[in-house]
């Protein structure tokens, strides 16, 4: 993040990586398959499925979901939200990079699926389930654009958008 | 569709239009999307390659232009700025579908059938949709009187077609029923009560 930041995506290679982190290139590799997964990996994604899936059967789905994803949340100290701010700052500016990032979030999705059909004893492939998980989706990759400083509070605003039944306030 | 009284010239158009597409279509089944030429596309609708390219600017254009996206937007711009944002989209989408006739949407069906199996064709199809996605946005502020930039356009809109995208789930049998199934359940509050 810190090569990326000053030297652009494209001029930060693998092994300047590696000598910053003081490991082999090879060791690099063990840890994230490619370079660009090495900004596209997000610890919290695991954090909020497994809360999800431990939610009662008889929870509203969007309540379900949003205590899981604030939960989540505020378990972050204020150096990984820091963290998570640059990095999507870098991730989205980057084309390549957002490409792939839109692709993982679709994974993080077809997980919440499952994770939301386990907890509410489901089909995955349900229709209410994929279309439930596709709007929440939709919904907050529309709210990731903007100020990265902003981007907790504009979270907030689209969940309470959405509670409210998405009139305009 | 409902169309105005046109000129005999506008008339013609359509109806080369129409004819690119229909043999374009007809060829890319017979022989498949790689082995179709814009040249033999032209050749089968009776016109010069150059001509063609009058109507569409590229091979993939013939396949992934929709002729109901416009309708959809020109529809959802027209209705009043006090409608709730659901019932707007909702109402666009049921003049959408009330205005094509059984051909068009017959070969609505038979285009996405063909584009979905076509992976190259396929993520041309998604970027077409992200743009129609911000058109709709545009057509929605522009309804409501806000930003098209406003986050909580962007944020219905996202959720809109996040939820749509969802219930097409690679399958087009029964797609209108789980649109508006889509729809009474983001209306119903997405589970929430």
């Amino acid at each position: 993040m810190r090569l990326i930041e000053a030297n652009g995506y494209g001029n930060t290679n693998i092994e300047q990586i590696a000598a910053a982190a003081e490991v082999a290139p090879s060791t690099f590799f063990r840890y994230f398959p490619t370079k660009e997964s090495v900004l596209i990996t997000n610890d919290l994604d695991q954090v909020m499925l497994d809360l999800l899936a431990a939610q009662p059967a008889d929870m509203a789905p969007f309540k379900a979901f949003r205590y899981s994803l604030e939960t989540t949340w505020a378990t972050a100290t204020e150096a990984e939200w820091e963290f998570e701010r640059n990095r999507l700052r870098v991730v989205l500016s980057v084309p390549e990079l957002k490409a792939a990032q839109l692709d993982e979030y679709n994974r993080t999705a077809e997980r919440l699926a499952e994770a939301e059909a386990k907890r509410s004893g489901r089909d995955a492939g349900d229709l209410e389930i994929r279309v439930f998980v596709g709007a929440m989706t939709g919904a907050l990759v529309a709210a990731l654009e903007g100020d990265q400083d902003e981007m907790m509070e504009r979270t907030h605003r689209t969940l309470d958008f959405m509670e409210a039944g998405m009139r305009f306030t | 569709m409902i169309e105005p009284a046109l000129g005999l010239r506008d008339r013609k158009k359509i109806r080369t239009r129409d004819t690119i597409r229909r043999e374009a279509m007809r060829l890319i089944k017979a022989n498949g999307y790689a082995s179709t030429t814009i040249e033999q596309i032209a050749m089968a609708a009776d016109i010069a390659p150059s001509t063609f390219f009058r109507y569409f600017p590229t091979k993939e254009s013939v396949l992934i232009a929709s002729d109901f996206d416009q309708v959809t937007i020109d529809a959802l711009a027209s209705l009043p700025a006090d409608m709730e944002p659901l019932k707007a989209f909702r109402r666009s989408l049921e003049i959408t579908l009330a205005a094509a006739t059984a051909a068009e949407w017959r070969f609505e069906r038979a285009r996405l059938r063909l584009v979905l199996s076509v992976p190259e064709l396929k993520t041309v199809q998604m970027d077409e949709y992200r743009r129609t996605v911000t058109r709709l946005a545009e057509a929605e502020a522009q309804r409501s009187g806000r930003d098209a930039d406003d986050l909580e356009v962007r944020v219905l809109l996202g959720a809109l077609s996040g939820g749509l995208m969802a219930s097409l789930d690679g399958h087009l049998s029964g797609l209108t029923d789980r649109m508006i199934q889509t729809l009474d359940y983001i209306e119903a509050g997405l589970g929430l009560r």
